[in-house]
């Protein structure tokens, strides 16, 4: 600040000496001076605005539900658990009315028929990034986003009963539309919740299936993949996402918990595949300054949620 | 900002349009009903074996009552599934396992293990799922191997075959292999190939008709990368030779250095899948055919190249009719 000041003062002083040799008048002096003087304050007390980056990281468990007619005709039930990490951000596009989003997620599942005649495990990975348009707000502290998002998912099934059958891999990408509603819900001060609802299904993508009864030998160890990828619409691929979090903000770090309902349907080759899972979620909540955005003044920094 | 509350909700409902997969009682009716069903949808043999599926129901469903007990049930099953002549088809509950094995117990067995033990003797070497010595004072190599779940690695065979290479020629033994990985008999027998041979066809179902088939994709067999034998070789086999083991048999009839000795093989040449009925007792089928390298069925058997059944009086004095057969081919085909 010294430093600055001293700068001004010299740009002062010299601009005195031009003006008198300039015949100016001592009031125009003293208004430019100001003007001056002023501009300087108010770069010296600009706050930098940074969109910081909204991560959660939750470990959630459920009940799971499974149909897979290449593995078995009868349905199964279980319990699934999973760790699911989503970061939002804002884009460098956009203008503040588009946010970016990004989930990868890791679920494990066990599997009985009711009679407990064949255990089936379960396991998947996946990732998933897209962009949300933020709608001009209708309601005061409530935003509505919707937008596209692209994802891959890779996973199995094993069932310790089969023999030549008893693995089904699934791995699929998608392009897919989501939609959120976020509201800020006030009902201690100083401590709002933060209640996020989003809808997410893919429209279009590709997906693994073996023919009806084409064993993993055919297609692996004898190099038969012929027909194995097929594009994913509605018609023959259904997913459904819903995932309902309530955030409890402190500070910086703060609490999650959810609700998720997660459901995917394949029917092709007269292979039906259905998977639904009902997890609850927990974990913590933390907004992240990004390290290039960082350096760039940490003193003076106001760090927006995304979000809200 | 009504359609879009809209739109959430019709997506949101659309819980119920999940797919589902008819659901049979558990019952002696909805049993019934799931096994011939499946087995209607899945199984790859009805046409090539000229079966009427829907005669067979008319026939067995008349003896499902309202309380039949589980051993009945069972019984009715099985016999309804032995229709299908398939050694393959299996019915698995926690007090039995239904099973059809005609395909070798109505002929004759053609190996003993007291005598085939006479052969290895004493000495002999295991390599993995492999037995082997060599024959005295022939210096032919014998190798038993007696089933194709006992894992046989390129490492076994290196050394196998190592020890043998120096015989005249190679009885290779699969008589009462029941089977197992179709990926062990692939890597045997690409240790006795010079060349990439045409070794037979693959098909699967494409839909629940019962002809509803791809076309037929063509297997081919690549020369080992290891310790190969292109002397004469002779593979034994018997009516208990099958599945995964009748596949090694119809694969190594075409390679030229090869003959097939005994009697003709057993049969399975369906790759089967399983499956589960309403009460829980598991399902096991033919799902996908395999073919020899001329398009045939091999699902009855492999014809041996040299038939040959244990005599009675080999038997009596302990001596292996069809070894001895071998040994004698070897050693014409070495003396010219």
């Amino acid at each position: 600040m010294k430093f600055k000041f001293l700068i001004r003062q010299n740009i002062l002083n010299l601009l005195k000496i031009y003006l008198k040799r300039t015949i100016l008048h001592k009031k125009q002096i003293i208004i430019l001076s100001l003007t001056l003087f002023s501009a300087g304050m108010v770069k010296s007390q600009e706050v930098c605005d940074q969109r910081g980056l909204f991560s959660a990281t939750t470990i959630s468990a459920g009940f799971s539900n499974l149909l897979d007619t290449y593995i078995s005709p009868l349905d199964y039930k279980g319990s699934v658990y999973g760790v699911t990490n989503e970061r939002i951000y804002s884009p460098r596009f956009g203008k503040d009315k588009w946010i970016a989003q990004q989930f990868i997620w890791g679920d494990f599942s066990s599997n009985n028929t009711i009679y407990g005649s064949g255990l089936t495990i379960g396991g998947s990975i996946g990732y998933s990034w897209g962009t949300l348009y933020k709608l001009p707000p209708m309601i005061t502290d409530m935003n509505i986003f919707v937008g596209p998002y692209v994802s891959a998912e890779a996973g199995f099934l094993y069932n310790m009963r089969n023999g030549n059958n008893p693995v089904s891999a699934k791995a699929d990408i998608s392009i897919g539309g989501s939609a959120m509603i976020t509201y800020k819900l006030k009902l201690i001060k100083k401590l709002p919740f933060f209640i996020r609802y989003e809808v997410s299904t893919p429209l279009i993508g590709m997906f693994f299936s073996p023919h009806y009864e084409q064993s993993y030998y055919e297609i692996f160890s004898l190099g038969n993949n012929n027909g194995i990828i097929h594009p994913g619409v509605w018609g023959n691929r259904f997913d459904l996402k819903n995932l309902i979090t309530i955030d409890l903000p402190f500070s910086w770090i703060g609490l999650r918990v959810g609700f998720e309902n997660n459901i995917r349907n394949t029917h092709v080759n007269d292979i039906k595949y259905r998977r639904i899972y009902n997890t609850f979620h927990v974990g913590f909540t933390k907004d992240f300054i990004p390290f290039n955005r960082r350096k760039n003044n940490i003193e003076n920094l106001n760090v927006i949620n995304p979000l809200f | 900002m009504k359609r879009l509350f809209f739109l959430l909700i019709i997506l949101s409902s659309i819980f119920s349009s999940c797919v589902k997969e008819t659901q049979y009682d558990n019952n002696p009716k909805g049993v019934f009903d799931a096994c011939w069903n499946i087995l209607d949808q899945r199984y790859c043999f009805f046409s090539y074996k000229n079966i009427d599926w829907d005669e067979v129901y008319e026939k067995y469903q008349k003896q499902i009552g309202k309380n039949i007990n589980q051993d009945s049930l069972f019984t009715v099953l099985n016999n309804m599934m032995a229709e299908l002549k398939d050694g393959h088809v299996n019915l698995y509950s926690s007090f039995n396992v239904g099973r059809y094995w005609d395909w070798f117990e109505d002929y004759p067995q053609n190996y003993f293990q007291h005598i085939t033990k006479r052969y290895l003797g004493n000495d002999y070497k295991i390599a993995g799922g492999l037995k082997y010595t060599i024959l005295l004072p022939d210096s032919i190599g014998y190798i038993y191997y007696g089933s194709f779940s006992n894992s046989v690695s390129e490492a076994n065979l290196n050394y196998a075959l190592g020890n043998l290479q120096n015989c005249k020629g190679i009885i290779f033994d699969v008589r009462n292999n029941g089977g197992g990985s179709l990926s062990y008999s692939d890597r045997i027998a690409s240790r006795f190939t010079s060349e990439k041979i045409l070794s037979g066809y693959i098909q699967h179902k494409t839909g629940k008709g019962h002809d509803d088939f791809s076309e037929l994709y063509p297997i081919y067999l690549s020369s080992g990368t290891g310790v190969s034998y292109y002397k004469p070789t002779v593979v034994l086999a018997n009516r208990s030779t099958y599945s995964a083991a009748n596949n090694f048999v119809s694969i190594m009839k075409n390679i030229p250095t090869v003959k097939i000795i005994g009697d003709k093989s057993g049969g399975g040449s369906g790759l089967p899948f399983s499956s589960e009925l309403p009460n829980g007792w598991t399902l096991r089928f033919s799902a996908s055919p395999i073919y020899d390298a001329s398009k045939s069925h091999t699902e009855f058997g492999v014809d041996p190249d040299i038939k040959v059944d244990i005599s009675d009086d080999d038997f009596i004095k302990d001596v292996d009719t069809i070894i001895e057969t071998a040994k004698r081919y070897i050693n014409k085909e070495t003396q010219n």
